[in-house]
């Protein structure tokens, strides 16, 4: 049986030498790593779903404030017809 | 995949296995480039046979075993991989085409999702008379260390301690597997 298997492997072997390509050494030019895509992507991950925070000069609250408490001058034609 | 094809110039002849080299300062060639030289030229002696387990490593797709020893002649170029002489060069050589074809398969879900799948080489279908395609069958359907090892002994004549050596186990575990990957073949060839 172990003849038998030998056998194979040698008609295998035959039929692969066949078709071996050409021995050569090729150099990938700058070929984009995968590691390279990940941490790519990672750190956008990273900008995109970190806390933001954000802070408000006094000028900005103060102009906040003021578009808060405003109301139109229309607003005294409503108050006789709104109950 | 965009390659750029280098062969790699030497400005002198390879050495014959034996052959003295003097490395005086004065001469431009230095030990190193002799090194690289030599190397070069017993990778390419066991180019076919690289191939061949190559193509083992990969489950008999060419282009991932081209893809898989182009990328360890660059890794043994560029000294990623180093042969310190505790074993030989074919065993050295066999386990680190073992660890690149295995980060290889790692890597395989991501290219699948990023590029598109290349057509099925015909040619390679043909490749193979019904005896061998039988024998594939019956490989490709037992354990993978089991198959390494019964790939290693009977494809590429090595003894066990070879195969140990290649894939990483001690002696005994290599014998278990070899064991048991050939009643298993054996068994899935009478099927």
């Amino acid at each position: 049986m172990t003849d038998d298997l030998k056998e194979r492997f040698d008609e295998l072997r035959d039929e692969e030498r066949r078709r071996v390509p050409p021995f050569t050494i090729r150099r990938r030019a700058a070929r984009l790593s995968y590691r390279w895509v990940f941490a790519l992507l990672l750190v956008v991950l990273l900008v995109v779903i970190r806390p933001h925070r954000t802070t408000f000069s006094e000028a900005d609250l103060a102009a906040a404030r003021s578009i808060g408490t405003w109301h139109p001058p229309t607003d005294v034609l409503l108050k006789g017809t709104i109950r | 995949m965009v390659t750029r094809r280098v062969r790699m110039a030497f400005s002198f002849s390879p050495l014959v296995p034996g052959q003295r080299v003097s490395y005086d300062s004065a001469s431009a060639v230095t030990k190193q480039q002799v090194d690289r030289a030599e190397l070069e030229r017993q990778l390419e002696e066991l180019h076919p046979t690289s191939f061949a387990w190559a193509l083992g490593c990969c489950g008999r797709d060419r282009q991932d075993a081209e893809d898989v020893l182009q990328e360890t002649y660059v890794k043994i170029f560029a000294g990623k991989a180093r042969f310190d002489g505790r074993s030989m060069l074919k065993t050295w050589l066999f386990a680190v085409i073992r660890r690149t074809a295995a980060a290889h398969r790692r890597t395989l879900w991501f290219r699948h999702f990023t590029f598109a799948q290349p057509a099925v080489d015909a040619e390679s279908e043909l490749l193979h008379s019904e005896r061998t395609a039988e024998l594939l069958d019956a490989l490709a359907r037992i354990a993978r260390r089991q198959r390494e090892v019964i790939e290693l002994v009977f494809y590429h004549d090595m003894t066990i301690e070879q195969a140990a050596e290649v894939i990483g186990v001690s002696l005994g575990t290599a014998r278990v597997h070899y064991q048991r990957g050939k009643r298993r073949l054996l068994q899935e060839l009478r099927r």
